[in-house]
This record gives structure tokens, C-alpha cells and sequence, in this order.
């Protein structure tokens, strides 16, 4: 299949997209989000964006777009394929332009003479691993692969991997392999996507949390699972790949980025540096939510960070119904009236199989505002759609299948409200302390950044709701996709970015919540609703 | 129930506070006091099995709980009679610092009578060995919030059968992700779910030793 060239505005990220993927798709490639309520069948008409050179308009777009649009470029993402080089401008991230031009994620200070010469930039997350294969003369990402991280089998987080490691003889060395085993693959997926010669590629960049790093370079990670969760490497590691049995070019070099603290790793540092937060003239906070959310403060460049354990009910697996964001599951979630059914929106034209992140969020901040709740947490009764059972106790009806056969359901117990409580507590602690490490308050915030695809795909009205998210305008929220990812790719293209890196890892400074004297108060005050 | 354990369940601190102090000008017996403040912990302890209060109000009851004990501790000393349960040592094992669920768990155990030895956080299994040889205590609580707590939660014990004290105290575990198959890995004697359970538990673990 031939490749296009698509260049998305104002973020500047490029893909050479498959003619066969709609824009929607090559969206998606390079971590964009657009908005679309319909799954891409063109009905609900939320996906309309800027093309150039527009193609015809399709019958949907002009019935979903109006005239004077339709004039200007206007289509819907979904129904349109990239079968030539086109330009993409997202008017949903136009407030976005901000960050992502100034904040050039995808504009590296590039490297001279790599002419002929390619690069695979890899984000080593606990669960997912991504992968991008880019030309390091041009800086052009020519294919993407992800895959979930093999490690998995030995626990869903980082303690319990570090556990494996603690109690087996081989342990550190039996991750090592799987990782390495795992990153092999998908280099060689990535050479065949993008027409390359395994000998061509000549640099391999990393970045990943503390423990995802020490582990890939197989050093010990038995300090990073008991207090003071001391890394054993701080700096950027370079080296031969063949080193760790990463074949790729006889001499293909490795790169490993550096780590902040035992909680914050490479993967910060790359959010910080594609964000570009350590040279901003404004009060930025950038979190990045997973099962430790990551929290970076940055007062016109003076860099504060701190990581928050905030578990996993926002993937979904402390939930009662909880499930990660794929087809099936409910996506959003709104509550017109707290005494019938909710209206939701499902991934996929499947019925509902349970929430994800996003979903999760939304039904706590939906049943706080309808009433349902109250600021202690508390599911209150008078509903129809409260109910309790001997088991689980009081529940809230998410959905229920309208097949008089099928008694499928989809519930919200008073435990997972507890659950969400708890994670956000975490993190809205981490976001208050950090503010006072610095002696400022939320009104001095200028913009949040949402990194990671939770905060790309979490309603901001929901997460500011439930308090998630420090109280400021709805405007001032701003999602940045793989932020790390990004960051990655900078530090695969450009040894300037390298040594931006290094002064950044050794320049923020990490508070240790858990050792924090205010953070019981904090974290306590936290929880409620309010 | 009386105002004071209403007052307690309802986590009124100032009313605590105050009945408790106009409880021991006007000469009450202290020991009714203590009766009436665990009776409405007794009640914050239900109510958090029935989802209707949470960790805040939990917390919040046991710092309470504490000073008001504060103010009735002399008085109590005094009295000398014994409400006694047993004695309990307890800590946040070596390369921890979490306290949160530790600390209401000493807080419930106190309100129950038991004389409780909080070594507090990052605790080395020696230090638990001292404290249990100098106090002659039966029961050693170890809490640990992370999984790689339960290592050395075992290296504790370890060091407790080295001591050749193993035998004559019984070991109960808490914290997170603990459940049987944690009891078997560290050779505890029991885990506690929370800090309600801590308190039956420890009462059958001393029940055992005697």
C-alpha cells in the first residue's frame, strides 16, 4: 500500500499514512484525538477538519458541514482517505497552538550529515510499549508499532515486577529478555512497515519510567521498591544496543534517557522537554495520570515534580465494571435526569461491555451533579436508578440492555466511587503540594497539559468536576497526547535535546509525597467532592 | 447511648473533648469514660462497614479518639484498675513509610484497651526484636503498604525465630494487597483487613498465647 504524507496543524506532526486510512486513522497514528461521537461512520459530524488540498465534499459532509465550511476546507475526518499528501488543521486543538507550535513537539534542532540514516524512538511504558521509526535527516516519522509490554505476566505495575526481581535468582535477567525480545520485534515490524534497511538504522532511543529503564539495561531494581526508592542510574545511559541484545545495525547505538527520581523517569523527562516546560514564561502544570500519575510544576522554568500513587481504578482495574479503553467500552457518560436511564457513548458499534478511564470519571462527576452523590462520597437512595444488593451495597445503574432477554447491566457500586476518590485524592494532593513547594496557588496557574491517553481522552469538565483537576478554566486544560513519546522522538533526532535533558533531569527538583510532613492532611482533605 | 458516645460516633470533636473533661471534674469513673468513647468508636467502625463514612472520617475519629485519651490517660493510671487487653507492638516494616492505615489500626487497638508500642515507620526487624523482648509483648503487628513490603515483613519474622522468640509471639500482618496467601509467604500468624479486624484479631492471637 502507498504511504502519504499528512501534516497535521497547528501540532506539526507528520505521518506518512497509509492511502487506505481515513484522516481519522492517521490521526490516531501520531496520538491525536479528534473528536467524534459516531466511531468514524459519519453520522455524528463532531470530526469535521480543515483539509488542504480538500478533496470533493461527500454527501455526509455536506450534509453535517455547512456551506461557507464546506468553501474554507472543512470535511469530515472519518470520510475522508489520505490518497495524497495533504495538510490537516484541527480546529478542536486550535487553543492548542499555544503549547504545540511554541512547544514544537516535532521540531527538533536535527542533526547534520545523517543523510541515508534512520532512528526508531521507543516509549517503554509498564503496559504499553509505542514505537516510531523516523528519518534522521528529515525528522519524518515513517511507520508506528505498539505492542503491550511481556512483562506483564508478572504483574500489572512496577511494585510487583520489582518484587519478581527481589525474590528470583534470574528474575532481573528474565524481564530483561522479554522486554528486549519484545523491542526486537517491533523494530523489525517497524523496518518492513517503512521500506528501511536494518543496517540503516543506526540510533535507538528510550524512554520509560525509573524502573522500566533500569530494567531494560538489566540493572538491579531492588532500591526502587523500598523507601527511599533510590535509582541506581540517573544519567542518560548510551551504549552499543547489541549490548542487551537489541538487534538491529551491527552498530546501532542505544539511548537511554534520564531519570528524575525513583517514580520519575525518562518518560517525564521527555514530557518536560517536548513540552518544552523548562523554558516557559507562565505557571504550567503537566500531568501525566497512569497508576502513578506523574506531575511536573513549572514556574516560568523552575521545574518541580513529584509522582503520586494513584492506583488503577482509572484503567479500570479496581472497578467493579471497569475495562481499558477499547472496542466495547463506554467512553463518556452523561446523566440528564438522576431518575432515568444515562445516556452513553460506547468505542465501537458494540454494546457496552464495561466503563474505561474516561467513562469512570465522568459517571462520579454525572452522579455528584445530579445529586446522587454527596461530597463525602456517599451514594444517596431515592432513585430508581440506586439499588443495593447483600454483596455489593448501594450501585448505580450505568446501562442496561434494552433486550427483554439479555439482563446484561452495567453498574457503579459505592466502592468505585471510593476507588476514584482515593486516585484523584493522590493526585490532587500531589498538584496542591507541588503549588505550595513553590508558594503559589491554583489562580496562578496559566495552563494544565494533559499528557498520556487518559488525559486525552478524559472529558476536562468531568475531571474539574471531581476536583482530578486543579479548579481553572475549562480553556486553560489542554490535552497533549503522547507527550513522552515526543519527547523520545526529540532526543532519537538530536543530541541537543540530549544535553537539554540531562540539565533537565538533574534541574527538577522531586518532592517525595509519601515522606511529605503535610501530605496526610493533604491527601485527606483531598478526598472529598467537593 | 450516651451524649459522649454520640458525640465520638459522630465525630464531634469539640463535644468530646468537652464531656470528657466536665466527665472527670465532676469525678466520673474514668474507666465509664473510656467505656463510652469505645462504644462510639465501636459505631465509626460500623458505619465504615456500611460504606457510610470513609477513610476521612476514620482518621478523623482516631485523632480524636487520641486526645481525648490524652486527657484521660493520667486519670486512668491513677484508677489503676484494668480494663487491660494485652500488649501489642507495632510498626511500618523496614523500607516503608506509610502510616495512614498503621496508625488508625493503634488508635482502634488503644480504644480497645490494649497498651500498644508504636515503633512507627521504617522499622528494622531488629528494633521490633528489642521492643518485644523489653516489653514482653505477645503480639507483633507488622504493617506494610506496598508488595515489596512482604519480603521483608518475612525477613522480620525471620529475624524474630533467629531471636528464639517465634514461638511465644504471635505475628499479625496489614496493609495492601495482603490476604492468606501473604500470611503463608511471610510466615505470619494471621492479616488483618482493616483496622476493625485488627482489634478481633488481636484479642483471638492473645486468647491463643495464653
Amino acid at each position: 500500500m502507498p504511504k502519504r504524507l499528512v501534516v497535521f496543524e497547528p501540532s506539526g506532526l507528520r505521518v506518512a499514512a497509509d492511502a487506505s486510512f481515513t484522516i481519522l486513522d492517521a490521526a490516531r497514528e501520531v496520538g491525536l484525538h479528534i473528536t467524534n461521537e459516531c466511531g468514524g461512520r459519519g453520522t455524528c459530524g463532531k470530526c469535521h477538519v480543515f483539509v488542504e488540498p480538500a478533496g470533493r465534499p461527500t454527501r455526509q459532509d455536506i450534509e453535517k458541514i455547512p456551506v461557507t465550511e464546506l468553501g474554507k476546507g472543512a470535511r469530515l475526518a472519518c470520510r475522508h482517505k489520505t490518497s495524497r499528501a495533504i495538510r490537516v488543521i484541527l480546529p478542536q486543538h486550535a487553543e492548542e497552538a499555544k503549547i504545540l507550535t511554541e512547544g514544537v513537539a516535532g521540531h527538533w534542532e536535527l542533526d547534520s550529515s545523517l543523510n541515508g540514516q534512520f532512528g526508531i524512538a521507543i516509549d517503554l511504558g509498564t503496559t504499553t510499549i509505542a514505537a516510531f521509526l523516523l528519518d534522521l535527516s528529515d525528522g519524518v516519522q515513517l511507520a508506528r508499532a505498539a505492542s503491550l509490554n511481556p512483562q506483564n505476566v508478572f504483574g500489572d505495575d512496577i511494585m510487583s515486577r520489582i518484587t519478581h526481581v527481589m525474590r528470583e535468582e534470574n528474575g532481573a535477567k528474565v524481564l530483561q529478555r522479554r522486554v528486549v525480545n519484545e523491542l526486537n520485534q517491533l523494530a523489525t515490524q517497524l523496518i518492513q512497515a517503512a521500506g528501511v534497511d536494518a543496517a540503516e538504522v543506526t540510533r535507538v532511543a528510550v524512554v520509560g519510567n525509573t524502573a522500566m529503564g533500569h530494567l531494560l539495561l538489566g540493572t538491579d531494581v531492588t532500591s526502587l521498591g523500598l523507601s527511599p526508592y533510590a535509582p541506581k542510574i540517573y544519567n542518560a545511559v548510551t551504549q552499543r544496543a547489541r549490548s542487551i541484545d537489541l538487534h538491529i545495525g551491527e552498530s546501532t547505538e542505544l539511548y537511554v534517557a534520564p531519570n528524575i527520581a525513583g517514580f520519575v523517569g525518562g518518560d517525564t523527562v521527555a514530557f518536560i522537554l517536548s513540552q518544552q516546560l523548562d523554558s516557559t514564561d507562565d505557571v504550567t502544570i503537566g500531568i501525566d495520570i497512569g497508576t502513578n500519575g506523574e506531575i511536573v510544576l513549572s514556574n516560568h522554568g523552575e521545574l518541580v515534580c513529584c509522582s503520586a500513587a494513584a492506583g488503577s481504578a482509572f484503567e479500570g482495574a479496581s472497578i467493579h465494571h471497569g475495562m481499558r479503553g477499547q472496542t466495547g467500552a463506554i467512553e463518556h457518560v452523561i446523566i440528564h435526569d438522576a431518575n432515568s436511564q444515562a445516556e452513553v457513548t460506547v468505542i465501537g458499534d458494540v454494546a457496552p461491555q464495561g466503563l474505561c478511564g474516561s467513562a469512570i470519571v465522568d459517571v462520579v462527576a454525572e452522579m455528584k451533579q445530579a445529586g446522587l452523590i454527596n461530597t463525602t462520597g456517599r451514594i444517596l437512595e431515592g432513585s430508581p436508578m440506586v439499588e443495593s444488593s447483600e454483596k455489593l451495597g448501594l450501585f448505580y445503574r450505568v446501562w442496561k440492555s434494552d433486550e427483554p432477554k439479555q439482563r446484561k447491566r452495567i453498574i457503579f457500586t459505592q466502592k468505585d466511587v471510593r476507588q476514584v476518590q482515593l486516585a484523584k485524592a493522590a493526585i490532587q494532593a500531589g498538584t496542591r503540594l507541588l503549588l505550595e513547594e513553590v508558594g503559589l496557588g491554583v489562580p496562578d496557574i496559566d495552563r494544565v497539559l494533559l499528557a498520556g491517553a487518559f488525559g486525552n481522552y478524559i472529558s476536562p469538565k468531568s475531571a474539574l468536576t471531581i476536583g482530578l483537576l486543579p479548579r481553572v478554566d475549562i480553556s486553560q486544560i489542554i490535552p497533549v497526547g503522547n507527550a513522552a513519546g515526543e519527547g523520545a522522538k526529540g532526543l532519537l533526532l538530536s543530541l541537543e535535546s540530549r544535553a537539554k535533558a540531562e540539565r533537565i533531569a538533574r534541574d527538577t527538583r522531586h518532592v517525595d509525597l509519601a515522606a511529605h510532613e503535610d501530605f496526610q492532611s493533604v491527601f485527606l482533605d483531598s478526598i472529598a467532592l467537593v | 447511648m450516651t451524649e459522649l458516645a454520640t458525640a465520638m460516633a459522630d465525630i464531634d470533636d469539640q463535644r468530646v473533648l468537652r464531656l470528657v473533661e466536665t466527665y472527670l471534674s465532676n469525678g466520673t469513673d474514668p474507666h465509664t469514660i473510656l467505656g463510652q468513647l469505645k462504644e462510639g468508636m465501636d459505631i465509626v467502625g460500623e458505619r465504615f462497614s456500611r460504606n457510610e463514612y470513609f477513610l476521612v472520617e476514620l482518621v478523623m475519629s482516631a485523632d480524636v479518639f487520641k486526645r481525648a485519651m490524652e486527657k484521660l490517660e493520667p486519670a486512668l493510671l491513677s484508677a489503676q484498675k484494668s480494663s487491660y487487653s494485652g500488649k501489642i507492638v507495632i510498626g511500618t516494616v523496614q523500607g516503608d513509610i506509610h502510616y495512614i492505615g498503621k496508625n488508625l489500626v493503634v488508635a482502634f487497638l488503644k480504644s480497645n484497651g490494649f497498651e500498644v508500642h508504636d515503633l512507627g515507620e521504617d522499622v528494622a526487624p531488629e528494633k521490633f526484636v528489642e521492643k518485644l523482648r523489653e516489653t514482653n509483648a505477645k503480639v507483633l503487628a507488622l504493617s506494610g503498604l506496598i508488595t515489596t513490603t512482604h519480603d521483608i515483613m518475612k525477613k522480620t519474622i525471620a529475624a524474630l525465630k533467629q531471636a528464639g522468640m517465634r514461638k511465644k509471639v504471635k505475628v499479625m500482618i496489614g496493609g495492601g494487597d495482603i490476604d492468606q496467601s501473604i500470611v503463608d509467604y511471610t510466615g505470619a500468624d494471621a492479616f488483618g483487613k482493616d483496622a476493625m479486624s485488627a482489634v478481633d484479631l488481636a484479642r483471638r492471637l492473645i486468647a491463643e498465647t495464653d
